[in-house]
């Protein structure tokens, strides 16, 4: 009775929040749902850390959809959503294993006892066959005569008819009646968190250390021609990269703000070249630190070659990072120039985890697992903040205006150009042809309903009513 | 899933297998379109849909009366109609995004 009421509740509220509405509060209204009904099932696990991380990271993503709406904030609050159902459907599993538990668990949840044979349903011995015929006698012959005698009934009598008349089912909406069908089958799916029962097994069988396995003289003598290779191939990639780092440095201290192409040349072809040479790093320390080379007595001088390379890496994180800083500083803040920064930081958490699991003999699934977990906190912050205003506000203030990127960041920057006295001309996106986005459209976007709240639309209506005020008052 | 998939009846078995075929190759297309830009990807992913909805609604009938008829457990084929729905309306939104 408890499910029944649930997934009744969960569809009115699905289709009462979502149903012809944009996204704004709703989000926060429905994560807000989920855990109540979530907590009514599970009150002891939701009280688990990563329960509890997972659903405050849900929160916080939809607190900023209400807020500024950006398109990371919406995809954010997905993963987190995903991610909180599957830590509810298995608390102690790893961040991808949980997120294709949230997936499973919101697409198949009602069909869990199904796959796992957890209830035997028996087919009876004597299935009687059912007469189709007799079933379709049996509800259209009523109709039809109900209809029928509703016609004569209501042409003999007027007060009949006018009772007929006087009701009226135009208030009952066919496609709201279908979404709340929807949002009962979601919570259907949700109300019981599952699991992919061998995955989440193998997920929780496997450990971060790797175990050392007893060699005989054979597989010894390969082990040790693999570590030899290793660090014959570590020492000449280490030498080319102090060369790198040595022209990097040349071509930084002889930079002039007169050659902007040259340095954006630099950043825009040499960026990206740069963080896919320091990941194919990382993955070649991963490899040749993938088994027996860890447990090998005498491997340090390999060792002190992978933490050099490590550090030398780092130092050309750092020669990206000031290339980047020199760009934004001559050319103003983008997205992508943000961007960058971001995957800087995740590529020196990446040289911090890679040097951890050398430094302590852990395995590739330590650090696929540290590595996700550091990526998706990082951009859940990353979400949370209305980078569009930011963008906006520095570049206003450094006097780096590009009109057509600035206006291609409407609506979420719209505060930020009414401060300015930029708004009114901005918001008509005369000049922004080249960028791809959906047009900004000032009346849709004030004029929302409750359900689709956002912070932004809402300074800008009452803006706007007290501009409309101030001009009736002085006439 | 190999084993669950084993478990169904074939006609069901069947079903299941044209409507995930379908999906992933809707979702391939529209995958390409976005990583190559290619317009030939969007025909293929469109072509891939008018298909897939042809061959799935006819699948839809077959369970229909499957079940009708008294020849299948309502769990399997609830199950194969949820996904045979799922994998057509997750094509179509893949096509209007």
């Amino acid at each position: 009775m408890k499910k029944t009421i649930i997934i009744i509740a969960g569809g009115i509220v699905f289709s009462t929040l979502f149903y012809a509405q944009n996204l704004g509060i709703n989000a926060l209204l429905y994560s807000l749902f989920l855990i109540v009904t979530l907590l009514i099932n599970h009150k002891k696990l939701l009280f688990k850390k990563t329960i509890i991380l997972s659903g405050i990271a849900m929160l916080a993503s939809a607190a900023a959809i209400c807020a500024h709406g950006s398109d990371w904030s919406i995809f954010m609050y997905f993963l987190s959503t995903f991610l909180f159902l599957g830590y509810i459907a298995s608390s102690q599993s790893s961040i991808y294993v949980s997120w294709l538990n949230g997936i499973y668990t919101s697409l198949f949840g009602m069909f869990h006892s199904l796959f796992y044979q957890l209830e035997k349903e028996q087919k009876p011995d004597n299935v009687e066959k059912i007469d189709i015929a007799q079933v379709i006698k049996l509800v259209i012959i009523p109709v039809v005569l109900i209809v029928i005698f509703t016609l004569l009934y209501s042409s003999s009598n007027p007060i009949f008819n006018e009772v007929l008349e006087a009701i009226d089912f135009s208030f009952i909406d066919i496609f709201w009646l279908f979404t709340a069908a929807i949002g009962s089958l979601i919570m259907a799916n949700i109300e019981k968190p599952q699991a992919i029962q061998e995955l989440t097994k193998k997920d929780q069988e496997t450990s971060n250390e790797l175990q050392p396995k007893s060699l005989n003289d054979l597989q010894l003598q390969s082990v040790r021609n693999e570590s030899q290779i290793g660090f014959i191939s570590i020492l000449c990639l280490n030498l080319l990269l102090v060369f790198v780092l040595i022209t990097e440095v040349l071509f930084l201290t002889n930079l002039n703000t007169t050659q902007a192409s040259v340095l954006s040349q630099a950043v825009h072809q040499g960026v990206y070249a740069s963080i896919a040479s320091i990941v194919i790093a990382i993955g070649i320390i991963a490899f040749i630190y993938r088994g027996d080379v860890n447990f090998l007595k005498n491997n340090q001088k390999l060792r002190a070659l992978t933490y050099i390379w490590i550090i030398l890496n780092a130092l050309l994180v750092a020669s990206i990072f000031t290339k980047n800083y020199l760009y934004i500083d001559e050319h103003g803040l983008t997205h992508k120039r943000i961007g960058v920064i971001v995957y800087l930081f995740l590529t020196i958490a990446g040289l911090i985890t890679t040097y951890l699991k050398v430094n302590h003999r852990l395995n590739f699934v330590y650090l696929i697992r540290r590595n996700l977990v550091i990526s998706y906190t990082t951009l859940a912050f990353y979400g949370l903040i209305n980078w569009s205003a930011i963008i906006t506000e520095h570049n206003i203030v450094e006097e780096k205006v590009s009109r057509t990127y600035l206006e291609s960041l409407l609506p979420q920057n719209a505060l930020v150009l009414k401060k300015y006295n930029l708004y009114d001309d901005y918001k008509s996106q005369t000049k922004s042809s080249i960028y791809h986005y959906d047009d900004y459209n000032e009346y849709d976007f004030i004029n929302r309903n409750w359900q689709e709240f956002n912070w932004i639309a809402h300074q800008l209506k009452a803006s706007n009513e007290n501009i409309s005020k101030a001009t009736a008052a002085a006439k | 899933m190999k084993t669950f998939l084993k478990r169904l009846q074939p006609p069901n078995r069947v079903a299941v297998q044209l409507a995930s075929v379908f999906f992933i190759a809707v979702a391939a297309a529209y995958l390409s379109l976005i990583t190559t830009g290619e317009e030939i990807f969007k025909y293929i992913g469109v072509g891939s849909f008018i298909i897939g909805f042809i061959v799935n609604s006819i699948t839809l009938l077959v369970v229909l009366l499957n079940y009708v008829l008294g020849f299948v457990l309502l769990k399997e084929a609830l199950f194969t109609l949820y996904v045979i729905v799922l994998s057509v309306s997750l094509s179509l939104l893949l096509l209007f995004i």
